[in-house]
């Protein structure tokens, strides 16, 4: 064996020839035993971890088994019901500028009952079978109760049903290639009307009924349209390579549309957009019940028609409107006829509903406006109070907004009286306060007041909580300082400036429900369209009010307004005696009435049930105090005026009762046992129930596929579009040129141009698909290590016992 | 002339032995990278737990250790099945090395909204597959509130299909790890969900929250008053 004998003489290697010379034959043949016991071992493992790798396919069956749904091809997960967060969709963000859709207002008033009719036309200019996805605004308060779909002469109406079981409906039917229309709420303001199966060319015909009431105050009645729905924005056919590239980075969820521009030189591929794409046209029929002292619209220009001494129409002048404000109708009654109480009854299902609106009396105290305080010596002093002004400064804030909230502010600054208290908090992400605590009123810090409100400015994050919690505190505070303060009967007052673009409305209810104690909260919307649901119901649960500041010229009227309740104290503890009712059950809404600041009038919608509305035949008791005084007023039954949709309003109002429950810590299945009941019973749009409308016949070939495109509102000013045009299949080719793109383009004319949705518009639709998002990989190379680590060992083992067995040989042999 | 001679000779047994040696070697750091994810997981999540402590008394982004590129931004734990475990920021490949993260873009976990945390399937997220409907998951954000959520669904998506819906405000809570649990290959287009929506009891206030609330007052004011 040379090969030995040259290992022999070699002294570096002899070195390392361990096994053959140094290892005593023993131990050499124990560690052979060793290792093969450890190879075995590995071995074993080995062969576990090969049969749970073979064995794995039952384990997924197994967990299938279990209930785990299998995972599916992405063609087959389109029509697949989901119930996660997740829709499978195309890998691309895109949203299509298709079908077009216009829409017709029908507004009819009686009395202080609306009744609205919204039409809703989906035409599908492509060659291809559509899905649309329309998001919209409505009134926070209304009661929306009808879904009608007509496809040519077919005309089909929506069933309400629980908003799992529509959903299923609508995507079973969107499946089998039947047209289907969904009408749910994502929010109380908030509505998704989806369309599927628009046939190519075709026209489908969405009827939305809903039922509003008008706002009364101040001897003026007020209602209100959302208009954001009105003509398409297009990007500007200038240089589109100018336009910023990303939409909307806030992430905000909030409906906070802001002042659009409506450009009608703006075009499409379709050719120049004027007023005449996606047109809004509203009429109004009003008939207020009395003759009438004025009506006007405040934002909008508009026709009068007079039908007769009482009835009017309204229609809006264009025909179509920039869609960048709410429409927006006031009506006063010729003074002599203002009555005291107005009473509106329906019957529904053999049951009576009374709507009730009384105003109380007007007291002597008042003066009606506040310069001729001085003229009244005789007037009771205004009571000493303790204001926080809040005032938000986030982004959203930017612009107009935060100029009419320091003009609103520094109204409400200087008018405070030497005997008042205040403070005043801006908030962003982060929380400032001017003063340490409340302070006095007195020159100094008035003018640092006014000083401080002039220099903000608009920037930042919207971190409410804070900001509210500290305000609400503060007052808590002084009021404990000095006993003097409750025995003073200082009204403890917050007024909170804002556009109200939050997302975590439910915590911020919860924190006034809990530091509220004495004091009042007054939301101030500012903005052109401002989240009013919550204002509304933040004042709701801070027994205040709610003031809606939508245009610059409105700041000094609406804030004197505001101001002027202020510095009075509420009417409270109001009850409502009805007659003949004893052992009989009238629901009423609200169950508690709230405070009521000057110029407001006590609303109340009554189930009066199985009594008979000739047996009340007399008069509804409502008393009530203000300060130290008691008032009472008794309002007749005997003549009410007959309005449609008292009824819907009445469920719409126990619906928000009981869901409120949920901000008081109630059982939230519950609620929505409770609330569901009301829902389905009066087929009311809620977040708990949908409308759904299904035609019977299949209409979409089984070999066409369906598109889901969302129908993009009006977008705020601001925002920008990333414009791409192409169907689906070219969106993989490069866009056209530029310079090309004013100039009408034969060979796409059929084709929809697709571009990605702000994030904030594309996530309200939760049927809308939702974004794109980006899953991590969520596995770590453990095991495949550890697999790899024992083939290794494994091996280098085996290697091992080869070379030991030839060197143990090879000694036996000498 | 003696080297390549040598090196002839050496080869037939030594370079045997010596790769064997290497093989082992390379076997015992495969397996030593194992454990060391496993131990990284571990470890981490107790520094974590040091940063979540100081984060709820009111600091914001507190590194585990000073040269951490991610932090503690919730606490998520699963009475049932003993599962407590401090969610970082940022899904990327290193926070989600330290324990389950937060999907950036998606709401911040424990509020209202709809919040996406994914962990690894085999380190912290290896309980999912003993989650079941009904599963309560609690959350604690950085002020200390806790949100209690109840496991409503489980699904298997492809990734590369997903898309997020961003529910309707409710506060929903989605945990997101990789599928199949026990392939050995990591990587693959799967992944398993599960979606959790908040109990509303609670969203009333706890006691203990409110006591806590009351203590800190009002830590913000900062009179910006030189004007």
């Amino acid at each position: 064996m040379p090969a030995i004998q040259a290992f022999k003489f070699s002294a570096p290697v002899d070195a390392r020839a361990v096994p053959a010379g140094i290892i005593p034959p023993r131990i050499a043949a124990g560690c052979g035993k060793a290792l093969t016991v450890v190879l075995f071992s590995l071995l074993t493992a080995m062969a576990l971890l090969i049969a749970t790798l073979v064995l794995l396919p039952a384990h997924s069956i197994a967990a299938r088994a279990a209930g785990v749904p299998a995972t599916q091809a992405p063609g087959q997960m389109e029509d697949e019901v989901l119930y996660g967060l997740f829709f499978p969709s195309s890998p691309d963000g895109m949203a299509f500028e298709a079908p077009q859709l216009s829409s017709d207002v029908r507004i009819d008033v009686t009395g202080m009952v609306a009744r609205v009719n919204l039409r809703q036309r989906f035409t599908n200019p492509s060659d291809s079978w559509q899905e649309g996805i329309y998001v919209f605004p409505l009134p926070e308060r209304s009661a929306v109760d009808r879904l009608v779909m007509t496809v040519g002469d077919r005309v089909i109406t929506g069933q309400i049903l629980e908003k799992e079981d529509a959903k299923r409906a609508y995507d079973a039917a969107a499946a089998a290639g039947k047209r289907a229309s969904l009408l749910s709420s994502e929010r109380p303001n908030v509505f998704v009307t989806s369309v599927a199966n628009i046939g190519p060319g075709e026209e489908i015909i969405i009827d939305i009924e809903y039922q509003d009431s008008a706002v009364y105050r101040d001897g003026t009645f007020s209602l209100r349209f959302p208009m954001v729905v009105a003509p398409r924005y297009t990007p500007r056919d200038d240089t589109p390579q100018d336009r910023p590239e990303t939409v909307d980075n806030s992430g905000t969820q909030t409906l906070r549309p802001e002042p659009a521009v409506f450009e009608p030189e703006a075009r499409d591929v379709f050719g120049p957009v004027g007023s005449e794409t996606n047109p809004v046209t509203l009429s109004m029929r009003l008939d207020p019940g009395f003759s009438l002292a004025n009506l006007t619209s405040l934002y909008h220009p508009v026709d009068i028609e007079t039908l007769d001494e009482r009835r009017k129409v309204v229609t809006l002048r264009d025909g179509s409107v920039p869609a960048n404000k709410d429409f927006v109708v006031e009506w006063r009654l010729a003074s002599s006829n203002m009555p005291q109480a107005a009473v509106f009854v329906e019957e529904f299902d053999g049951e009576s509903y009374v709507m009730m609106m009384v105003t109380p009396p007007v007291q002597e105290s008042h003066p009606e406006n506040l310069e001729g305080l001085d003229n009244h010596p005789a007037l009771p002093p205004i009571p000493s109070r303790d204001i926080v002004f809040v005032i938000d400064t986030s982004g959203s804030m930017h612009g107009a907004s935060i100029e009419q909230a320091r003009a609103a502010l520094s109204l409400a600054v200087s008018r405070l009286q030497p005997q008042d208290r205040f403070n005043v908090i801006r908030f962003d992400n982060e929380t400032y306060s001017l003063f340490d605590g409340i302070v006095p009123v007195n020159a100094d810090t008035l003018r640092r007041a006014q000083a401080y409100v002039n220099a903000l400015e608009a920037d930042g994050g919207t971190e409410m909580r804070p900001a509210l919690l500290q305000a609400l505190e503060m007052n808590t505070d002084a009021e404990s300082y000095g006993a003097d303060a409750q025995s003073d009967g200082r009204l403890q007052q917050v007024v909170f400036l804002t556009d109200g673009a939050v997302g975590n409305e439910a915590e911020l209810f919860k924190l006034i429900n809990e530091k509220l104690d004495s004091t009042r909260l007054f939301t101030v919307g500012i903005g052109s369209a401002p989240n009013s649901y919550f204002m509304r119901k933040a004042a709701e649960a801070g027994r205040g009010t709610f003031t809606y500041i939508g245009d610059p010229n409105e700041v000094s009227l609406k804030m004197s307004e505001l101001l002027r309740k202020l510095e009075r104290p509420a009417l409270t503890d109001i009850t409502l005696g009805w007659p003949g009712s004893a052992g009989k059950k009238i629901e009423s809404y609200p169950s508690i009435i709230p405070d009521l600041y000057q110029g407001e009038p006590v609303v109340v919608i009554a189930k009066v049930g199985e009594v008979d509305l000739e047996a009340l035949s007399g008069r509804v008791l409502v008393s009530g105090r203000q300060g130290i005084d008691s008032w009472q007023r008794r309002a007749s039954l005997e003549q009410p005026s007959q309005a449609q949709g008292v009824a819907s309003l009445w469920a719409r109002a126990k619906f928000e009762e009981i869901t409120d429950g949920l901000y008081l810590g109630r059982d939230p299945v519950a609620v929505r046992m409770d609330a569901l009941e009301v829902a389905l019973e009066h087929q009311l749009v809620t977040r708990y129930t949908s409308l759904v409308a299904i035609d019977d016949e299949p209409a979409r070939p089984d070999d066409e596929a369906l598109q889901s495109h969302e129908v993009p509102r009006e977008l705020p000013e601001g925002w920008s579009h990333e414009k791409v045009f192409g169907s689906e299949e070219s969106l993989l080719e490069p866009e056209p040129e530029p310079a090309a793109l004013p100039a009408p383009q034969p060979a796409k004319s059929k084709i929809m141009p697709a571009r990605k949705l702000p994030a904030s518009i594309a996530g309200m639709a939760l049927a809308a698909k939702g974004e794109a998002v980006q899953l991590p990989q969520t596995a770590t190379p453990a095991a495949l290590n550890a697999m790899l680590g024992i083939f290794f060992i494994l091996l280098g083992g085996l290697l091992f016992v080869a070379t030991g067995r030839r060197s143990n040989g090879f000694r036996d042999h000498a | 002339m003696r080297k390549p001679f040598n090196l002839k000779s050496v080869s037939r047994r030594t370079a045997t032995v010596f790769l064997a040696c290497a093989m082992i070697g390379l076997g015992v750091w495969q397996i030593g990278q194992a454990g060391y994810i496993h131990l990284k997981a571990k470890v981490a999540q107790v520094l974590v737990q040091d940063a979540w402590a100081e984060t709820l008394t009111g600091q914001s982004q507190v590194r585990p250790w000073p040269w951490a590129d991610t932090w503690p931004v919730a606490r998520l734990q699963i009475p049932e099945l003993d599962v407590d475990l401090m969610v970082l920021a940022g899904a990327n490949g290193p926070a989600l090395a330290f324990g389950p993260a937060h999907l950036v873009g998606t709401a911040a976990p424990g509020t209202a909204g709809h919040s996406i945390l994914a962990g690894h399937r085999d380190t912290h997220f290896a309980f999912l597959q003993k989650v079941e409907d009904g599963t309560q998951i609690r959350v604690q954000s950085p002020d200390g509130a806790w949100r209690d959520y109840s496991v409503t669904d489980r699904q298997v998506i492809d990734s590369r299909y997903a898309r997020l819906a961003s529910g309707n405000g409710e506060a929903a809570l989605t945990l997101v790890t990789c599928y199949p649990f026990d392939t050995v290959v990591p990587g693959g287009p799967l992944r398993y969900l599960v979606s959790a929506f908040e109990q509303q009891e609670s969203a009333w206030m706890p006691p203990d929250l409110k006591s806590r609330l009351d203590s800190k007052g009002s830590t913000s004011t900062q009179p910006l008053g030189e004007l």
